[in-house]
């Protein structure tokens, strides 16, 4: 029999961040708390066979997917997600103009960080809960669990390459999913990248809107995005 | 020893010494370098072309922003009501 002091000890402490997660994948608080339920109730069951000293998070959190997709997935078959079709990279990022005018004499703020901090916690839920089921698990375990490829891969069965795949993968769709958000607060540009190509310091703002124009009043100025092909070689 | 290092024309335009790797690599490792899931070698690469790349440097602060944040607003609060349905679950599944 499982040592029930030491099994409440060791994994209850947890609940917190599996709600989080259960919330996340299913979507409703009422199949969350149902799924939560059985997570630590199968763990229970099985405390015996766990092997004091590994990790207690990971073991929870595989019991967790596990539960998830054999009894909460909205439809058993799972689409061919690993074939959708890729997002650019860094999407969000291309698309927030290098500076834009100075709104107060206050503290200078990049135009990316005004950009993160002005979403809303439910609009980060949001956005993610948007995501297929394979990335939105991927983004959950990496980014907001903190877990290792390693781990990641021991949590969901899959293969280290794939986890990474499904991590990197999932953060551009997720970018492409919180640019709909900041559009409207004048932002970030609302098509093409304002962080383009190859652009001689100094030149021709790209993808900017115009001052004067009654836009958002955000200049863009003629710096590359991240250095991209031909830099170097 | 391999030496690192070469002059490169960025897409910001101005020629620089990149000590290390280049954009291209930073660009295809930045993930794997924000998870802390590079070795040694390749990580002092990808750190030193972001010590000298500014592009390159901001793309991977955002990214590291937005990884933050995700983590940080992701959060929710544990129904009271849940707790109590678990330990009872727990207490009732005992033999």
């Amino acid at each position: 029999m499982a040592d029930k002091a030491k099994f409440v000890d060791l994994a209850l402490v947890h609940m917190g961040a599996l709600y989080t997660a259960a919330l996340r994948m299913t979507r409703n608080p009422p199949d969350a708390e149902d799924l939560v339920q059985e997570t630590f109730l199968k763990a229970y069951r099985g405390f015996d066979g766990f092997e004091e000293g590994s990790n207690v998070r990971a073991w929870l959190y595989r019991i967790l997917t596990n539960t998830f997709i054999n009894n909460y997935r909205a439809a058993k078959r799972r689409p061919d997600v690993e074939n959708m079709e890729d997002v650019e990279d860094l999407y969000l990022f291309k698309r927030i103009p290098i500076s834009r005018p100075s709104q107060s004499g206050g503290p200078q703020r990049s135009v990316e960080e005004e950009v993160l901090e002005s979403f809303t916690d439910d609009e980060i839920k949001e956005a993610l809960e948007s995501l297929p089921e394979t990335f939105r698990l991927a983004l959950l375990l990496a980014d907001v669990e903190g877990f290792s490829y390693k781990e990641i891969a021991e949590i969901t069965g899959a293969p280290i390459g794939t986890v990474m795949s499904r991590i990197h993968r999932g953060r551009r769709f997720l970018e492409k999913a919180l640019h709909p958000y900041v559009i409207s607060r004048g932002l970030v540009e609302q098509d093409g990248p304002a962080k383009v190509g190859t652009v001689a310091p100094g030149s021709a703002t790209s993808g900017a809107v115009p001052a004067g124009t009654g836009g958002s009043g955000i200049v863009a100025s003629g710096a590359g995005a991240m250095c991209g092909s031909g830099a170097g070689s | 020893m391999r030496i690192r290092g070469r002059i490169v024309t960025g897409e910001h335009g101005s020629a620089f010494f990149d000590p290390g790797g280049n954009c291209t690599e930073a660009k295809v490792e930045l993930y794997r370098y924000i998870d802390g899931e590079l070795n040694d070698d390749t990580r002092q690469v990808i750190q030193q072309h972001l010590d000298a790349c500014e592009p390159c440097f901001r793309a991977y602060g955002f990214a590291v922003e937005l990884k933050r944040v995700l983590a940080d607003r992701c959060k929710d609060h544990v129904p009271p009501s849940l707790v109590q349905r678990v330990r009872e679950a727990i207490e009732a599944d005992s033999p």
